[in-house]
């Protein structure tokens, strides 16, 4: 006897019910750039919409629709609102693995961009690809509370992107970067290919963990800056459990004494030449278990000491 | 073409099905305070009640029920034990993230969450203190084994408010085996004044694990403090914590009152932080008598934030100048 098919999908107690241990309790879209349109109702895989674009605006706010995006979507993001993820509590979740997750490719205008305007959205398991050499952002935040988990940037050849991730002052409060994966895709010890890799502007509260960054950053590759509304809020931030190689000797990670304390723990650095000292420059931070290594050969050791004094 | 409706839900294998991973044989209710009402059955999610606190009354004692807070859902406790969850075995479960998860707030000062209850759990709640300066207390708990799990505490929206009492109390009265699981407390900016995370008066074998604990001006006390009347305290652990506080007059990060001795337990991979003031205090070696029987592993203590140095062991020979 073979399972018993929902094909139109099963809701119980008016919640739709997947596979996986996601649950939610808003609208469930699917979309699909092979097999579905932007006429379709999107409410399953076989009537999936064609772009991510539409579904979120079908979405409704504040009640936590989520989105799954079939394996191999593609979708060109073409301008700067291409992606905008503007509406309150959107979760975006792509299945498939490797090549086959959903893809979106930012080209044609250097603002094409991933954009996290809502507050308290998530986006999971995407791949964004640089189609052009110059890419403001992959992503922008200006909402609060974003979740951004496993997702991974790919850069060109001869990319030279301002940003992967960049909050700007006003946006980011409680945002989660979880797992984001960023392998240099060409020689990074020629030429700067980052300015940033994660930027925010008065950070507050952020987590950013399990974050994986090979690349040529041309400063901090994890880093925040002070800007406007800056002040006592600009604390209780926790950076860790992050490997980040860097090509230049340009600090790895970089955070401005008005977000302070800031937890720093756990992050296994590499910085190409100059002092070890220098991966990072935290102004105001609490730093443990930190390990850094600043040339080939030898193993990484903690840094700074423990109980130097500054 | 929609889902295939089962408005009243479907069983398999005599369990109710709902999506995520949890499994009950209980009840399931639903709660959304924008969209639900008392008059409902709040049996599904397009017929939620509109309070937990009509909720809790639905709810039959050890049999696993379920509550199911929904995205967005707002509940403001009022007064003293406004919500009290008195029967055992219930869970409340929040569903969301961000700003969006359930969230409850407190508007009078001596508003407050009780569990009173034994083997409950919450998860996924955004405890928030709204608009009123100086709670005093506002989550207690007595009940055995109540676990706060992926739960967060964040002040005020903008962290502008004091916090006369501890966030989370567990009293004299308190039962055993309170568990906090991967949560983050933060609850106020580093210009108000705070009485701490944790104040706990009494119970055995409560754990403390995975948590991000931010308490940026506790101004005496420890962030985790035990106040016990009892002379010993039993089996405490705390594993796997960043601890962050940014006065320089605070005694401890974890502390205790004077001749409460704590037996058993250990301390793990846990980072303690807090500036201007001297490694002893960022711990507290003579204060607190942690010392019976309580093993301490990767404990690491950092005493000023400058960043020119890194957290060190805990009884290490390398020490700040500081």
């Amino acid at each position: 006897m073979g399972l018993t098919e929902f094909p139109n999908g099963l809701s119980s107690m008016g919640s739709p019910v997947t596979s996986g241990t996601y649950i939610t309790t808003g609208s469930v879209f699917f979309v699909d750039s092979n097999t579905g349109l932007d006429s379709y109702n999107g409410k399953d895989p076989d009537h999936a919409f064609a772009t991510i674009d539409h579904a979120i605006g079908h979405c409704t706010s504040g009640v936590c629709d989520t989105i799954f995006v079939m394996p191999n979507h593609a979708e060109t993001i073409s301008s700067s609102t291409g992606c905008n993820v503007d509406v309150d509590g959107v979760a975006i979740i792509g299945l498939g693995n490797g090549e086959n997750r959903p893809t979106l490719t930012l080209a044609t205008t250097a603002s094409a961009k991933v954009e996290l305007a809502g507050h308290s959205v998530w986006i999971e398991n995407l791949l964004l690809k640089a189609g052009i050499d110059a890419v403001a952002h992959f992503i922008h935040i200006s909402g609060d509370w974003p979740t951004i988990k496993n997702v991974e940037t790919r850069n060109t050849k001869s990319m030279v992107a301002d940003y992967l991730i960049m909050s700007t002052s006003g946006g980011g409060r409680g945002a989660v970067i979880d797992g984001l994966k960023h392998i240099d895709t060409s020689d990074h010890l020629v030429g700067s290919h980052l300015t940033h890799a994660i930027h925010f502007e008065s950070p507050k509260h952020v987590e950013i963990k399990n974050c994986e960054i090979i690349a040529h950053c041309a400063s901090g590759m994890i880093s925040s800056s002070s800007g406007t509304g800056a002040g006592y809020n600009e604390f209780g931030s926790w950076i860790h459990n992050n490997i980040l190689a860097s090509a230049t000797t340009d600090q790895c990670i970089s955070w401005s004494s008005d977000c302070q304390p800031t937890a720093i723990t756990d992050n296994l650095i590499s910085v190409h030449g100059g002092g070890a000292g220098g991966a990072m420059g935290i102004e105001k931070g609490y730093l443990f278990e930190n390990y850094v290594v600043n040339v080939a050969g030898i193993s990484h050791v903690l840094s700074p000491p423990a109980g130097a004094t500054a | 073409m929609t889902f295939t409706k089962y408005p009243n839900g479907v069983s398999s294998f005599g369990l109710p099905v709902v999506g995520g991973k949890h499994i009950t044989t209980g009840s399931i209710f639903f709660v959304d305070s924008n969209t639900g009402s008392n008059s409902y059955d709040g049996k599904d999610k397009d017929h939620p009640f509109s309070t937990l606190v009509y909720a809790l009354t639905k709810c039959t004692a050890n049999k696993g029920d379920i509550i199911y807070a929904m995205p967005g859902h707002v509940e403001d406790c009022t007064s003293d034990g406004y919500i009290n969850m008195t029967k055992d075995g219930v869970s409340i479960i929040g569903i969301g993230h961000g700003w969006l998860r359930p969230r409850i707030t407190f508007s009078a000062a001596a508003a407050s969450f009780n569990i009173d209850a034994n083997d409950i759990l919450i998860q996924n709640i955004l405890f928030n203190q709204s608009t009123v300066d100086n709670l005093t207390g506002p989550i207690e708990i007595t009940g055995d084994d109540v676990t706060l799990l992926n739960c967060e505490y964040y002040g005020s929206s903008n962290l502008g408010l004091d916090l006369a009492g501890w966030a989370i109390t567990l009293p004299d009265t308190s039962g055993d085996r309170f568990t906090l699981e991967n949560c983050r407390l933060i609850v106020a900016n580093t210009s108000e004044t705070v009485g701490g995370l944790v104040n706990v008066g009494g119970g055995e074998g409560h754990k403390f694990s995975n948590s991000f604990l931010v308490c940026p001006q506790r101004s005496s006390g420890g962030m985790i403090h035990m106040s016990s009347a009892a002379t010993e305290q039993f089996n405490y652990r705390f594993e796997n914590l960043v601890m962050l506080n940014n006065s320089s007059t605070m005694a401890a990060m974890i502390d205790a009152t004077s001749g409460v001795t704590s037996v058993g337990g250990y301390i793990k991979n846990v980072y303690m932080g807090n500036k201007d003031t001297n490694e002893d205090n960022v711990f507290g070696v003579t204060t607190p008598e942690l010392q019976t029987e309580f093993f301490i592993s990767k404990l690491y203590i950092l005493d000023t934030y400058d960043a020119g140095e890194s957290g060190f062991l805990f009884g290490s020979t390398t020490v700040s100048a500081t």
